[in-house]
C-alpha cells in the first residue's frame, strides 16, 4: 500500500489546466474544476451551521444529552472522541484544529480522488468511477465510503456507511450509522472555495442539517505532519482543568 | 476587527478583567468569553504538543502570594505558522498576558486573537498563523 500511494501522490491538478501559483491574485484566471492545492478553513476547521440546527429524535437526544452530560456540572467536555485520538470522521474531521484540506488527483488513478487532511494525517478516497455503494457488510467505517461526481463545475461526494458512534461536530451532536452526507466542493474563484454540506440521517434528525466551510488557499504553504499522539493527549488531559474543546457549534452564519 | 473594550472591575494590581459586550457565541464552554484578564506574569514553560500548546506561568496576588496558572493556546500547526517555535518563550521571561479566564476561578485561561494578547519585551507576539501582527523575536 505504501508503494501504491507513494507512485500515485504525484500531486496533479484535479482538472489540468491552470496551475496554481503563491504569487497568483484572487482576479486571475482559474480553471473552476482545478480544486488541487491545500485549502484553510481557518480557526477550528470552519465548520459551521448554515440556518437552524435540525430537530434531534429521541436516540440522537440521549446520546448528545451522555455526550454533553458534563457541561451541566463542569462546563467541559472532557468524552470528546478526539481527546483519546478516536477518527473524527465526517464532518467532525472539518471541525477539528486548523489544518489543511488537500485535493489530489492522479494520472495513473483517474478512477478516484484523494482527500487529505492535514489534522490527525489522515485522507479520504473518492471513488469517481461511477461505481455503485458497496455492501460491506455493515462494516462501520469513521469516514464512510465516498462516491464523487461533477454537476457543472461543483465536485459532489456522497457518503454512507458511517459507524453509528461518531460525533457531528465538537459540540457533541451525534449522527447514526443511517447518516448521508453530500458535500459540494465549488471553487468560487483563484483563492477562494466553498464547501456545502448537507447532512440527512433520518435515525437521529428530522430534518437536514446544513453545514459549509468557506476555505482559503494557501498556495505557499506545506502540508505539514499532525498526528494525534495518544500519549500527548493524555498528557493535555492532565493539566487539571483545560480543555481541548469549544463546545459550541460555530456561529451561524 | 477592533473590539472596544471596557474595564468594569479593577480587581488587584497587575490584574484587570474586561468585559466583550457582544462577543459571547462561546458562552457555554469551560472559559469565559465575556471577559478578559489582564496579568504580569512569569514564564514557567511553554508545553509544545497537540492538542494545543500550553503555556505555564506563575503570577502574584496583591498580598505578594504566588499563583500557578495555564494558558491554552492553538496547536503547535498554528503557532509555529504564526512563527513561533517551542523556544519563543522559556522559563524565567517576563510577559504580560490577556486571556480568557476560566469560568471556575482557576487561573488557567484561554488564549484566542484578536483579543487575547501575549506581550513579550514590550512587544505583542503574533498569534495569527495568517501572519499579521509583530512575529515573535528570533532567538
Amino acid at each position: 500500500m505504501a508503494a501504491a500511494m507513494s507512485l500515485a501522490m504525484t500531486p496533479v491538478a484535479v482538472a489540468q489546466s491552470v496551475a496554481p501559483s503563491a504569487a497568483a491574485g484572487k482576479h486571475d484566471a482559474f480553471d473552476p474544476r482545478d480544486l488541487s492545492g491545500q485549502w484553510s478553513g481557518g480557526l477550528g476547521g470552519g465548520l459551521h451551521t448554515v440556518g437552524k440546527i435540525p430537530t434531534m429524535l429521541p436516540d440522537a437526544q440521549a446520546k448528545f444529552a451522555a455526550n454533553t452530560a458534563e457541561l451541566k456540572t463542569t462546563g467541559v467536555i472532557t468524552v470528546d472522541p478526539t481527546f483519546s485520538c478516536e477518527p473524527p470522521g465526517v464532518p467532525r474531521i472539518y471541525d477539528l484544529g486548523s489544518s489543511l484540506v488537500e485535493l489530489y488527483q492522479t494520472k495513473d488513478r483517474p478512477d478516484r480522488i484523494f482527500l487529505f487532511y492535514e489534522v490527525i494525517h489522515t485522507w479520504r478516497t473518492i471513488w469517481m468511477n461511477n461505481r455503485p455503494m458497496p455492501d460491506n457488510g455493515g462494516v462501520p467505517l469513521a469516514l464512510g465510503y465516498s462516491l464523487g461526481h461533477w454537476e457543472g463545475n461543483d465536485l459532489v461526494i456522497d457518503t454512507t456507511g458511517f459507524a453509528d458512534w461518531g460525533w457531528i461536530n465538537r459540540a457533541g451532536y451525534p449522527h447514526s450509522d443511517a447518516l448521508h452526507l453530500v458535500e459540494r466542493f465549488h471553487r468560487m474563484d483563484r483563492e477562494h472555495m466553498r464547501l456545502d454540506l448537507t447532512l440527512n440521517d433520518p435515525k437521529a434528525y428530522a430534518e437536514a442539517w446544513k453545514m459549509a466551510i468557506d476555505f482559503v488557499l494557501k498556495a505557499d504553504w506545506d502540508f505539514a505532519e499532525s498526528f494525534c499522539r495518544p500519549s500527548e493527549s493524555a498528557k493535555f488531559k492532565g493539566n487539571g482543568d483545560l480543555t481541548a474543546t469549544d463546545p459550541n457549534v460555530a456561529p451561524t452564519k | 476587527m477592533k473590539i472596544k473594550l471596557s474595564i468594569v472591575l479593577l480587581l488587584f494590581a497587575g490584574f484587570y478583567v474586561v468585559s466583550l459586550p457582544g462577543f459571547a457565541h462561546h458562552g457555554s464552554s469551560a472559559y469565559d468569553f465575556t471577559k478578559l484578564i489582564t496579568a504580569k506574569a512569569k514564564v514557567t514553560s511553554l508545553e509544545w504538543g497537540n492538542p494545543h500548546c500550553i503555556l505555564k506561568f506563575e503570577t502574584k496576588d496583591e498580598t505578594g502570594v504566588v499563583i500557578p496558572g495555564s494558558l491554552e493556546m492553538y496547536n503547535p500547526l498554528w503557532m509555529a505558522r504564526a512563527g513561533w517555535s517551542k523556544e519563543t518563550l522559556k522559563a524565567g521571561d517576563e510577559v504580560e498576558i490577556t486571556f480568557h479566564p476560566a469560568k471556575n476561578g482557576s487561573w488557567n485561561g484561554y488564549i484566542r486573537i484578536p483579543e487575547c494578547k501575549i506581550l513579550f519585551h514590550g512587544r505583542s507576539l503574533n498569534l495569527d498563523e495568517n501572519g499579521s501582527g509583530t512575529p515573535p523575536e528570533p532567538k
